[in-house]
């Protein structure tokens, strides 16, 4: 098995897909190793407990798993994989609250740490992490989502209108007012001494 | 231009001056702070997150995909032993009792239980297009940008509960069709469900345009006048 998923490791996530789709395990565990990273910091960016991050990253497995039979051949995997992922996170996010385990949205995000970077003179990172997870947690559910698919995963415009199955325009526009959002927040909280005024 | 395009075109003009590397000038404020935040979540995006557990969750997911087909067919055993037993016993007489006939037949439980779900259904429909109409034609405003939204994730929230009502019918070939679209009502009723109070214009006007782009309204109403009739 070892050897055969070394053989598979140059495989595009495609191709191990389509071979997925025909019922090869191998190829699917080549995949998880792959991706299993990437979904589980998705998850815990967006949910407050690692637990819950790990059980939704086990979901959203299972879930690639379950349709593999209905992935159109050679469709880009990672938008695919985005798409069952936000869902997932969505959910879990209205399980929780409809057990009431978590009200506020701002316990639902993880803090996120950084070094500061000697380009922001403005804007130094070490102050704003935590003011920053306070911000985005104020966003709405599909706006905190485009803002971490594009600057936190590197997603395109493209790949992320298709994850929401929306025009690209949408998701550009959406981008802008989450980030206008973002600097009403951190000026509120004195992170940004800018004037804000719209 | 209406508002998505001027957004739109400043966040163009943002991701020009982060590709290029190129402060905007010292009277476009608002720009120049929306660069240093996209720049700030690109570094604080860049920070390493690693999956505790990782060849344990490796190993859970395998074992569960591995169990699945095992699992389908102990639960269609068992459900099939579980039939045969509750048919036997069902179908037993009392002993010492005068043999009397059974009339209350399982396909009439069946029927009862049926016919509940598809009103329960059609209520649901009908509920939900009330709602979808009133999102469409929203007036009630908080601010000059935003919308009071209060009342429909009230709504919003009921129908999610009442739809587990018959969700467990759903799996019924029959309903093949109607499935898909309850599955995006869902959807779409977690989304106004978790709105703002008092909503952003551009958010409902974003849900509309999905609910009028994949025509919600109009499956709805079929689906609904299909199960009425079935």
């Amino acid at each position: 098995m070892r050897r055969n998923n070394a053989a598979l490791d140059g495989e595009t996530d495609e191709g191990l897909m389509n071979m997925v789709a025909k019922d090869r395990l191998d190829a699917y565990e080549v995949l998880v190793k792959r991706h299993q990273n990437r979904v589980y910091r998705l998850a815990g960016r967006m949910l407050a407990s690692e637990e819950d991050a790990w059980d939704v990253s086990q979901e959203v497995f299972i879930k690639v798993f379950n349709a593999r039979h209905s992935y159109v051949e050679n469709a880009k995997f990672t938008t695919w994989l985005y798409r069952i992922a936000n869902n997932a996170v969505i959910d879990r996010i209205r399980q929780i609250k409809r057990h009431a385990k978590v009200v506020s949205m701002d316990d639902m995000l993880t803090e996120v740490k950084a070094e500061p970077n000697s380009a922001h003179r403005h804007l130094e990172l070490s102050q704003v992490t935590d003011q920053m997870s306070a911000a985005l947690s104020k966003l709405s559910e599909r706006q905190r989502s485009m803002v971490l698919l594009k600057y936190y995963e590197g997603c395109s415009i493209q790949e992320i209108a298709e994850v929401f199955d929306c025009a690209a325009g949408t998701v550009k526009a959406t981008l802008f007012q989450a980030l206008r959002g973002l600097r009403g927040h951190l000026a509120r909280g004195g992170v940004l001494s800018a004037e804000v005024g719209s | 231009m209406n508002h998505e395009e001027e957004y739109e075109a400043l966040f163009d003009r943002l991701e020009s001056c982060r590709q290029q590397g190129a402060p905007p000038s010292s009277d476009e404020p608002e720009l120049h702070d929306l660069l240093m935040i996209s720049q700030a979540l690109d570094q604080l995006g860049e920070e390493p997150v690693e999956m505790p557990r990782a060849y344990e969750f490796r190993q859970t997911l395998m074992r569960r995909v591995r169990r699945r087909p095992v699992l389908r067919s102990f639960s269609a055993g068992l459900v099939l032993a579980a039939t045969i037993l509750a048919g036997l016993l069902f179908l037993r007489e009392p002993p010492g009792q005068p043999s009397r006939e059974i009339v209350i037949q399982p396909e009439m439980i069946n029927q009862v239980i049926e016919k509940q779900a598809r009103t329960d259904m059609v209520d649901y429909l009908e509920n939900t297009e009330l709602l979808l109409v009133s999102i469409r034609d929203f007036d009630f405003k908080c601010s000059d940008d935003s919308l009071d939204m209060a009342m429909e994730k009230k709504l919003a929230q009921g129908l999610l509960m009442q739809q587990k009502m018959f969700h467990h019918s759903l799996t019924d070939p029959r309903y093949f069709q109607a499935r898909e679209l309850f599955d995006q009502l869902e959807r779409i009723l977690v989304d106004v469900n978790n709105l703002d109070p008092c909503s952003d214009q551009m958010e409902i006007e974003f849900l509309n345009k999905h609910i009028n782009s994949k025509r919600i309204l109009s499956k709805l109403r079929v689906i609904a006048q299909e199960i009425q009739y079935s």
